[in-house]
């Protein structure tokens, strides 16, 4: 009588709450443009599937990648269709196999040329940001130099490590240091960029 | 324990349906219904055409996306929500709007007049200023309390605490404040570290701050930027400066400030008085003194150079002992000298005259009185490079030489041009709908041209223009540029068509202030039509032509369809009715006061009414007027006018009552064409000739006259011309019509040209005919005397006279000629001119004595200051006939002769 009496009272509750759902809206407004339940939920399973982010981590990059791309509007970098059939064949890989990706675009109404779109509009923010880092970033080699002497050397021989020699751990150096730089410089640069922008969270 | 288990297990099992995506249950189902609700500013079924998402299709998130996204474009809306419903035969869509809230209530507690009445005062302003009445934004609202806050601790209220509530009812807010403090703090005691005690005291006293201060910003940082100052003063350019506040209890502060003074860098100027503020820039971050030292020479050369010390000589010493550095500038700032001449050397590619006509502007003024200002030789420098840089030598190097000769100094400008970059090849690359070739033509595309951005810029731009008023609206366009081993450009210019768009809907979403089909006859875009932007641009100056729209915006919104784009014209409403009122002084008028009322709009036709009232000691008008923008196929503007005027000349008072229709056809702002239709009732009040001159002296005398004229105006400036023409002629006939009595027939022009000349010198030429024949009546004869046209008489004195009372009777021709030459005048007054004129001329009484009559002369100078609406004037004439007078006779005008 119980169980009789709760599965009444949960097929109400049920039918209650399929009688009306919000199914999308704006979430933040940046510039003259907005970000929806629905791009947070593009980004979460084709940009971002392989990180576990939660709404508001996926609401700050797109408001980053929005900010860069009209930043952006006149810069020469293009995205050609041979990268984003690289992309789109990687998702492929990931999700298991065409037909499990198909499957997951027509829960969200998209064909594969809908997809493209998206998926350029997120490769071409990629493509720009590694270039403002390649430009801005620079490790110079007085830097590689210091870093070797007071670095390297001086773990290498804490350690009891084999030293190498400058010319073949240069690279392994420069790459430290560039990420190191290009994090910082990201902070300063997302700052900056965003700094442009009126946002506004309408949810 | 067991109920429980089977609780929440059937709880999970219900809300786990709703893990899945929210409208899951209506994928592949149709759409029963589509609405929109909750618009209060756009009427519902305006926004269902912009939907993409149509009844009878099957469910897309996708489009709800798109559709949410196009409507929010408008900017009408807060928010849209997309609320979806499961149906017996498949799935309702609702959007529902969320509008703009507004605050309309602000209530303050806590805070009250007793506590501080200013205080109190400032907070209800900011608050009503920045809130009341404006659209409810969390951020905003944020930003006003922080602005509050600073404003309590700024009147000593230390810790203040501050919270709202909002209270949302329909679109209304009401916002409550809590504003709290608990208590005032006052400064009891500074302490200053590392100062001596007359500073201290100095600083303090002349601050007035002691105790009873209260801790505000402003103060603070009054004093602590006082003490950075003195510490400057004194050579302490690197100091810091910190603070803190320490509580002492009881609403009682200790100041405590922390100064760092650094090195101490003396500077002595000798041979000059100079401000030693210009110093301070330099030395306030730098790490390297050399560089400092170096600069600060030059800042000393830079300040003599503006006074035409061109060729100072300067000494340096600098010595360092413990922590005092000590510099002194030995100058000797030699003569002071003028412009001598300018040349130039290597400019291979570019001539001499060239280069300075391009750097007159920046020599004008030295070459009569001045003394040379050296320092305007840096922008030379950028202009010349610029120019350079226009002709494709990015790498230009020029360095200026100065020469001494006698008093003056010549500038020799020495070029190493550089390699020109010349654009070798440019090849379009993606174009399909258009030939390369065609839009090779269309933006002007040559090999061997200098290669510049700008040139670029051009061609990209006109491209790009060319392919939006075909419906290219999403094309990209790249250049690609490749040099080659001589530095050659080789570009190439790829084009990316994307789709051409079609008109899916057009939308006109606002007040409807005027009738429809009154507002479509001027939308020159049609559904279904390629998008053009040059027509949406045409279309918005027509719709701003109308005069009845404050704000006009077009947007341009995704449809359904790929290929098809909407427009939606979003109006509001301009201000119905102007009142206007003004006084001035005319040379003809004397003093005179003007009231104008204008009302817009009327039967939502555009059209306008308006009531001009003009009274002056000799002049009085009345103009009701009615201009309606009547749409023709050769786009002509219409005017209706009934007006009535009364005026005092010099030889007689006359009123007169007229209605004139006119058309005007508007080629642009500079070029018209203008037909008239008169119908005037003149009668003469008051006689000072000799009836026998004149035609219909007292009784009144109706006139209906045909006219079309033409105005061309190619000058830079209709204010303060100095280049260009202006080209004006009327023709005129007076007809019988309806039992009017004169018949006449009357040409008059105008032809002013304009040269400028090196060194800002203008000539000015203008030229004045009028030829008439047939019943001409004294009102609409030629007249001339005056500063307006023929400076070497009376008002209206050229020409036939009454021989008794000596008053002018006008003419039936006239011929006019005046010559200006307008010069910088020695005195350094900006925008002050002399002028030297010769005038000739004459008003005759019929036509055919313009070969027997002979001509006055007048000579004369003027002062010219130019204002935004044109010169001041102020000219003396003399007039050679009249070899009696000496005095000249002078003239006050504003405006150019026209």
């Amino acid at each position: 009588m119980y169980i009789l009496r709760s599965v009444i009272f949960f097929s109400f509750l049920i039918q209650s709450l399929a009688f009306s759902l919000t199914i999308n809206q704006a979430v933040v407004k940046i510039g003259n443009e907005y970000i929806t339940d629905f791009d947070i939920c593009i980004a979460k399973n084709f940009y971002y599937y392989k990180l576990s982010l939660n709404d508001n981590e996926i609401i700050d990059r797109l408001i980053l990648i929005k900010a860069v791309l009209n930043d952006q509007k006149n810069s020469n970098i293009s995205v050609s269709e041979d990268t984003i059939t690289d992309y789109q064949e990687s998702l492929i890989k990931d999700y298991g196999g065409l037909k499990n990706l198909e499957k997951s675009l027509s829960s969200y109404s998209l064909n594969f040329k809908q997809l493209r779109n998206y998926l350029k509009t997120y490769i071409l923010y990629k493509m720009i940001k590694q270039n403002i880092l390649l430009k801005k970033v620079i490790v110079k080699f007085s830097e590689i130099q210091d870093y070797y002497k007071n670095t390297y050397l001086k773990n290498q021989k804490k350690y009891n490590l084999p030293i190498k020699p400058i010319s073949e751990i240069a690279p392994l150096i420069e790459s430290r240091l560039r990420s190191e730089k290009a994090s910082k410089f990201e902070t300063v640069w997302k700052k900056e960029i965003l700094s442009h922008y009126k946002i506004e969270y309408l949810k | 324990m067991k109920k429980i288990m089977i609780f929440l297990f059937l709880l999970f099992i219900s809300f786990s349906l709703f893990a899945n995506l929210p409208w899951q249950n209506c994928l592949n189902n149709k759409i029963t219904d589509v609405k929109i609700e909750g618009s209060y500013t756009i009427q519902e079924e305006s926004l269902l055409k912009l939907l993409s998402v149509k009844r009878g299709e099957i469910f897309s998130i996708f489009k709800v996306d798109n559709d949410i996204k196009n409507l929010l474009t408008l900017n009408k809306f807060r928010n849209i929500k997309a609320d979806l419903t499961k149906t017996e035969n498949g799935c309702s869509l609702i959007y529902r709007i969320i509008p703009y809230e507004f605050i309309n209530e602000i209530r303050i507690k806590g805070l009250n007049k007793n506590t501080n009445k200013e205080l109190y005062k400032n907070i209800t302003t900011i608050l009503k200023n920045n809130l009341l009445r404006k659209p409810y934004k969390i951020n905003f609202v944020k930003d006003t309390i922080n602005k509050i806050r600073n404003i309590i601790i700024d009147y000593g209220y230390l810790y203040p605490y501050l919270k709202y509530e909002s209270k949302i009812n329909d679109n209304n807010v009401c916002l409550t404040f809590y504003i709290l403090f608990p208590k005032k703090y006052y400064i009891e005691d500074i302490i200053i570290n590392n100062i001596d005690k007359t500073t201290r005291y100095n600083i303090l006293e002349r601050l007035k701050i002691g105790k009873k201060t209260l801790p505000s910003k402003k103060i603070i940082n009054s004093l602590l930027n006082r003490l950075r100052n003195h510490l400057r003063t004194q050579g302490y350019f690197m100091n810091s400066v910190s603070y803190k506040i320490k509580q002492a209890g009881n609403g009682k502060l200790h100041l405590i400030i922390n100064v760092n003074k650094g090195k101490q860098v003396i500077i002595k100027v000798f041979g000059i008085k100079i401000n030693p503020t210009i110093f301070y820039s330099l030395w306030e971050n730098v790490v390297f003194p050399p560089w400092a030292i170096e600069e600060g020479k030059n800042k000393i050369v830079l300040e003599l150079r503006k006074k035409g010390y061109i060729l100072p000589k300067i000494k340096i010493k600098s010595t360092e002992k413990d922590n005092k550095l000590s510099i002194i500038y030995q100058v000797d700032r030699g003569k002071r000298y003028r412009l001598g001449k300018i040349s130039f050397t290597g400019n291979n590619s570019i001539s001499s005259d060239f280069l300075k006509e391009k750097i007159s502007v920046y020599l004008k003024d030295f070459y009569y009185y001045a003394y040379f200002d050296g320092s305007i030789l840096k922008d030379i420098l950028y202009e010349l490079e610029y120019t350079y840089w226009k002709k494709g030598f990015k790498n230009v190097n020029i360095v200026i030489e100065l020469k001494r000769e006698l008093n003056k100094i010549n500038i020799l400008f020495k070029i190493k041009e550089g390699k020109q970059n010349i654009i070798k090849k440019v090849k379009i690359t993606g174009a399909s709908f258009f030939n390369p070739y065609y839009l090779r033509k269309i933006a002007d595309i040559k090999e061997n041209l200098p290669y510049n951005d700008e040139i670029l810029l051009k061609w990209e731009n006109t491209i790009k223009m060319l392919y939006y008023s075909k419906g290219f609206d999403d094309i990209r366009i790249i250049t690609l540029i490749k040099r080659d081993n001589n530095d050659n450009i080789n570009l190439t210019i790829q084009i990316n068509e994307n789709t051409r768009f079609r008109i899916n809907e057009i939308l006109w979403l606002g007040d409807k202030n005027i009738s429809q089909d009154f507002f479509w006859s001027n939308i020159l875009l049609k559904k279904g039509e390629y998008l053009d932007r040059i027509k949406l641009v045409r279309t918005r100056k027509n719709l701003e032509g109308l005069g009845v729209f404050n704000n006009i915006q077009i947007k341009v919104i995704n449809s359904g369809d790929e290929n098809k784009k909407n427009i939606v014209i979003l109006t509001e409403p301009a201000k119905k009715s102007y009142l206007s009122y003004g006084f001035g002084w005319g040379e003809r008028v004397g003093l005179r006061g003007m009231f104008e009322y204008q009302l817009h709009n009327l039967f939502g036709r555009a059209n306008s009414y308006s009531f001009v009232l003009k009274l002056g000691k000799n002049e009085k008008r009345t103009i009701f007027s009615f201009d309606t923008p009547w749409k023709t196929s050769i786009g002509l503007k219409t005017f209706i006018s009934l007006w009535m005027e009364e005026e005092a000349l010099r030889s007689y008072t006359y009123n007169r009552i007229g209605i004139t229709i006119n058309a005007v056809k508007k080629y642009n702002d500079k070029n018209y064409l203008t037909f008239d239709f008169k119908i005037i009732n003149t009668k003469i009040l008051s006689l000072d000739v000799a009836e026998s001159e004149i035609d219909r002296e007292n009784a009144p005398y109706s006139t209906s006259s045909f006219s079309i004229s033409y105005n061309l105006d190619r000058r830079d400036d209709p204010f303060n011309p100095s280049s260009g023409y202006l080209f004006y002629s009327s023709t005129t006939l007076a007809f019988n019509f309806l039992g009017t009595e004169t018949q006449y027939f009357k040409i008059l022009g105008k032809f002013q040209k304009l040269w400028r000349l090196k060194n800002d010198i203008v000539i000015l030429n203008h030229s004045r005919w009028g030829f008439s024949w047939g019943n001409v009546p004294i009102v609409d004869r030629f007249f001339a005397g005056g500063s307006f046209s023929f400076r070497g008489i009376s008002i209206d004195g050229l020409g036939p006279l009454d021989p008794i009372t000596k008053s002018p009777i006008g003419g039936k021709a006239e011929l006019l000629n005046n010559l200006e030459i307008i010069l910088p005048t020695p005195f350094p007054i900006e925008n002050l001119k002399i002028a030297f004129f010769y005038d000739k001329g004459n008003v005759l009484s019929e036509v055919k004595d313009i070969f027997k009559k002979s001509f006055d002369d007048a000579v004369g100078v003027g002062l010219r200051y130019k204002t935004p609406i044109g010169p001041f004037r102020i000219d003396l004439g003399w007039n050679l006939e009249k070899y009696g007078r000496r005095k000249p006779y002078v003239y006050f005008a504003i405006g150019n002769i026209f």
